[in-house]
């Protein structure tokens, strides 16, 4: 569940970089909630997995989510090189998630509240 | 300047600011001006109590404050009536800036630098010719390559004012157009009105005489909101009104420790004491880098190196060490506006998972209250610490989105913890608010039951957050372990010792532990810790708590009321206090003396702590040939150390984000166009629009008028301490909006009569008051009507009704992300709100 989350999370980044809109904001938004609705399933995914030990992956969305959420409120520029080598690091997480051998998932990544 | 001072003053213009009902201890020294001789002024939108008072009241429409002021500017300049051997000496008025510099009047209404794209400005050409004048904080940085850097020679100067690019000759032009015709087509303000003030204003300004302003959240509450105190911060230094008995910008502060909360931070881009958080976009890698890139090389901020590494010894003690950088690399780095405004935002995109609200009630005082209630019901948890249940607490239960069923409880997953404070008279510490007066309260009695005070709450978390994390190797868990948490308890509860706190805050030598006296005592070597240098001398030694202290001076005395607590910095009342001298250190009249050189003793002397190096004489000038740093680079003749050039900024090459010399916008939701310019707002405001956070279109016929909002003086701040006793509650029992009688005739509205106030992000109802101490505006021809409203009413306590904040609207000013909460648009209609759509109920 989480790595198509990923997926999905990825695209909106990709769209974003694509798109560089010319006014911060609600233009971000997609991916920040992808980014975190994945980030979520990864909570969820260690909550219930006991052992596994490993917190990497929440580490790396984690820190997207800062650079992204650093984009659609920044401090004056927008930093877009970051956020380009932050969807270059999100391609490379899947990769290694995907190397990895599948682990336990526990219930759901169904996180995000009405 | 001290409130007291106050009373010194020949002139006070009150603007942005009620201060009779809202800072009413402090108005007495208004009144008692006034009993001397001196003018008081109040411009502002509606007729308060302070209006009452006041010898002019100038009704301007809301927002429209620096026309106003520039149109002030202008009667000086262009009558010559600034007081020219101050602002030649003391100002930056005869520096020349870059030539690639372009102003706001011949560039389309913004100034050079301005990247339509990102909303921002480079602030390349608005420097010095040939410098860059770095400013010391790092959120104000704007381009990545503002490291600080001198050419080592003074800024250049034309001293007869006729270079074109002369500050002087800017100002001039820049400010042409804003004549008195054209401040009363902006603001509404009739043309005599305007003139009275500017004559009573200058009349009362010179050798002799000295005029102050006073201004709390109705200049900052705008998106333009710094450049409205800028725009009186001009006038002040062309008047020569700084650093002088009487004279000044007195910043009426919160009554809940505000100035405090900013001095020892709960701002994000701040640690204590104004020194700058790191950024993860700047060259702030290594804590070498982070010094290298905000140590200013002139001026007094180039000590930042020693009250950084004070601050980082006092935080992180034997674990800040100079091999490990003092520890720098535990503080957290900036990557964006991490602000209140933005977070609220990013708790709907589901990003936080929780937040401590502490102090605060944001369902009432922040703007778009049910966007944040949205958020609140994204969140996992949420803790609230307060003594009575406050609206932000039980949102959940009773909130606006639960009255209009939007929600059901059982929609909202948060969980909500409340915890049960302590009152203020139930715990001992301090509260820093005007003046930068920092004074220490005593316990009167242990707080009921479970009640605990903040400082218990935060030290207790902290305690067990670090034995949570005792065995963790996680380098991210580093800094909570490396940190000093070592206060003393006492009784049941282990109550830790406030004192002990302002004592570490005050700051000690790290080899034997004793108070260091002030903060020239601070090193950047280690040996001394900090936790805010400019609260050095606080606490001077072990039982000397000076903000405890209580001894006004009697009548006769030096009139600085020092020995009444104390005042950051050096126990220092008026800042730039150097500048009530001449450029010879004589006072520049007998009537106005503060400080003097003493020749004799070769040094400062007055009735106040020297706001300058004590022994510089008022001759000495720099040798440039040497490349003086830091206080060297500046002269005797220039007061205003806490600038790299030493003087008073009219023009500011950085340090702002929205333009070197203030300038009239509209307010980002206006009924009028914007008679000045073609940009009809602040070009580099924070606009967030998005679903549910929509902003109304300038000239929108669906919200035609102009709405503001304020504080009552019977219900204090977010209204619940005050809305749970009978006592004050039944002094404002409910909610009202304030109509003028000619809009109330034009929508058949009656006193007391049911209205429905509504705009793009909510509605609400609530009962009209019906006065004439609201007027409508006859703006560029066009009649425009403003209503206003109190925002500190809820649905809980005695006193209930509808929560202003509904309508407002989440953006922000460029500089402080501040909200705006004094110039909004709204509609209005008689009747009440369908049942479906009721926003809050009125039990």
């Amino acid at each position: 569940m989480s790595e198509s989350l990923g997926w999905e999370a990825i695209a909106a980044v990709d769209q974003l970089l694509e798109d560089r809109p010319d006014k911060v904001g609600h233009d971000f938004s997609a991916a920040t909630r992808r980014l975190a609705t994945w980030r979520d399933a990864l909570v969820q995914r260690q909550r219930h997995s006991p052992a596994r030990r490993d917190n990497s992956a929440l580490e790396r969305v984690n820190a997207a989510i800062s650079v992204i959420l650093g984009g659609q409120f920044p401090l004056g520029r927008v930093p877009w090189p970051e956020i380009a080598r932050v969807r270059q690091q999100l391609h490379e997480l899947l990769r290694d998630e995907v190397d990895q051998p599948a682990a336990p998932t526990g219930t759901s990544a169904e996180t995000t509240r009405s | 300047m001290a409130l007291w001072d106050l009373a010194n003053a020949d002139c006070i213009v009150v603007m942005g600011s009620n201060i009779a009902e809202n800072h009413p201890v402090a108005f007495r020294f208004v009144t008692e001006a006034q009993q001397r001789g001196a003018v008081v002024v109040h411009v502002d939108p509606r007729f308060t109590r302070t209006s009452a008072i006041a010898d002019i009241h100038a009704p301007i429409r809301s927002g429209t404050d620096i026309a106003f002021l520039g149109g002030v500017i202008r009667y000086i300049l262009a009558n010559d009536l600034w007081f020219r051997e101050f602002a030649m000496a003391f100002t930056n008025i005869a520096t020349i800036i870059e030539d690639s510099y372009r102003d706001a009047e011949d560039n389309g209404g913004v100034f050079s630098g301005f990247d339509a794209k990102n909303g921002s400005y480079a602030t390349d050409s608005w420097q010095y010719q040939g410098e860059v004048l770095a400013s010391p904080l790092a959120e104000h940085v704007v381009t990545a390559e503002g490291v600080a850097q001198t050419t080592g020679l003074p800024p250049p100067t034309d001293p007869t004012l006729q270079h074109p690019r002369c500050v002087y000759q800017i100002m001039r032009h820049h400010y042409e157009r804003y004549t008195p015709e054209m401040v009363e087509r902006v603001t509404g303000c009739p043309q005599n009105n305007f003139l009275r003030i500017c004559e009573a204003l200058t009349r009362n300004s010179g050798r002799e005489r000295t005029s102050a302003f006073c201004y709390a959240v109705g200049w900052t509450h705008h998106a333009h909101g710094v450049q409205i105190i800028r725009a009186a911060s001009i006038i002040q230094g062309l008047l020569g009104n700084i650093g002088r008995p009487g004279g000044g910008m007195m910043a009426l502060r919160g009554h809940c420790s505000i100035q405090g909360s900013t001095d020892i931070p709960t701002l994000y881009n701040m640690l204590p004491t104004y020194l700058p958080q790191p950024n993860a976009y700047l060259p702030h890698k290594t804590f070498r880098e982070f010094l290298a890139a905000e140590t200013v090389p002139t001026g007094w901020w180039h000590n930042f190196p020693a009250y950084m590494v004070s601050l980082l010894k006092a935080w992180y003690g034997a674990h800040a060490q100079p091999a490990n950088e003092f520890g720098y690399n535990h503080l957290p780095k900036l990557a964006g506006d991490h602000s209140q405004l933005p977070m609220t935002l990013a708790m709907v995109e589901g990003v936080v998972k929780g937040q401590f609200v502490l102090g605060q009630n944001p369902v009432v005082g922040a703007v778009n209250s049910e966007l944040v209630q949205r958020g609140l019901a994204k969140l996992d948890w949420l803790v609230v610490r307060d003594f009575a249940m406050t609206e932000t607490a039980n949102f959940w239960q009773k909130g606006s989105l639960i009255q209009s069923g939007e929600l059901a409880p059982s929609d909202i997953a948060t969980e909500v913890f409340f915890f049960p404070a302590a009152m203020a008279a139930e715990k001992e510490g301090t509260m820093t608010n005007t003046s930068r007066l920092v004074q220490w309260h005593d316990k009167v009695c242990d707080p009921p039951g479970d009640n605990r005070s903040e400082l218990w709450f935060i030290y207790h978390l902290g305690r067990r957050l670090k034995q949570l994390y005792a065995v963790s190797a996680e380098p991210r868990d580093a800094a909570i372990l490396a940190l000093t948490w070592t206060y003393p308890v006492s009784g049941d509860a282990a109550e830790p010792d406030a004192a002990a706190v302002l004592r570490e805050i005050n700051g000690y030598t790290v080899a034997d532990r004793k108070q260091v006296t002030s903060y020239q005592a601070l090193k950047d070597d280690g040996s001394t810790a900090c936790g805010g240098w400019m609260y050095a001398g606080v606490f001077p030694a072990q039982h000397d708590n000076r903000a405890r202290s209580r001894r006004p001076d009697g009548p006769g005395g030096r009139g600085s009321h020092q020995g009444w607590a104390f005042a950051w910095p050096d126990n220092r009342r008026t800042l730039y206090n150097r500048a009530s001298a001449d450029l010879e250190g004589r006072p520049w009249s007998e009537r106005k003396r503060m400080m003097w050189w003493d020749a004799a003793q070769r040094k400062w002397a007055g009735t106040d702590t020297p706001d300058f190096v004590p022994t510089k004489a008022p001759d000495m000038r720099p040798d440039w040939s040497k490349h003086p740093e830091g206080m060297d680079a500046l002269g005797g003749d220039d007061p205003f150390i806490m600038e790299a050039d030493g003087k008073c900024q009219l023009f500011v090459p950085s340090g702002l984000k929205d333009g070197p010399l203030p300038t009239h916008y509209e307010p980002v939701e206006s009924p009028v166009a914007n008679p000045m310019y073609p940009e009809q707002f602040n070009p580099a405001a924070k606009l967030w629009p998005r679903p549910g956070n929509a902003i109304h279109a300038p000239q929108d016929p669906n919200y035609p008028y102009v709405l503001t909002t304020y504080r009552l003086t019977e219900l204090h701040c977010g209204g619940v301490s005050t809305r749970v006793m009978p006592h004050t509650a039944e002094l404002q029992p409910e909610a009202f909006v304030e109509i003028s009688v000619e809009l109330a005739q034009e929508l058949g509205i009656a006193n007391l009569d049911w209205t429905v106030l509504s705009t793009a992000r909510g509605e609400i109802e609530v009962k009209a008051l019906v006065t004439q101490r609201l007027r409508p505006f006859l703006i560029d021809g066009k009649l425009v009507h403003e209503v206003g409203m109190p925002w500190v009413f809820g649905w809980e306590g005695y006193a209930r009704g509808a929560i202003a904040n509904v309508l407002l609207a989440i953006h922000g000013d460029p500089n402080t992300s501040i909200h705006t909460t004094k110039a909004l648009t709204c509609a209005v209609r008689k009747g009440r709100l369908l049942p479906s759509a009721k926003a809050v109920a009125h039990v």
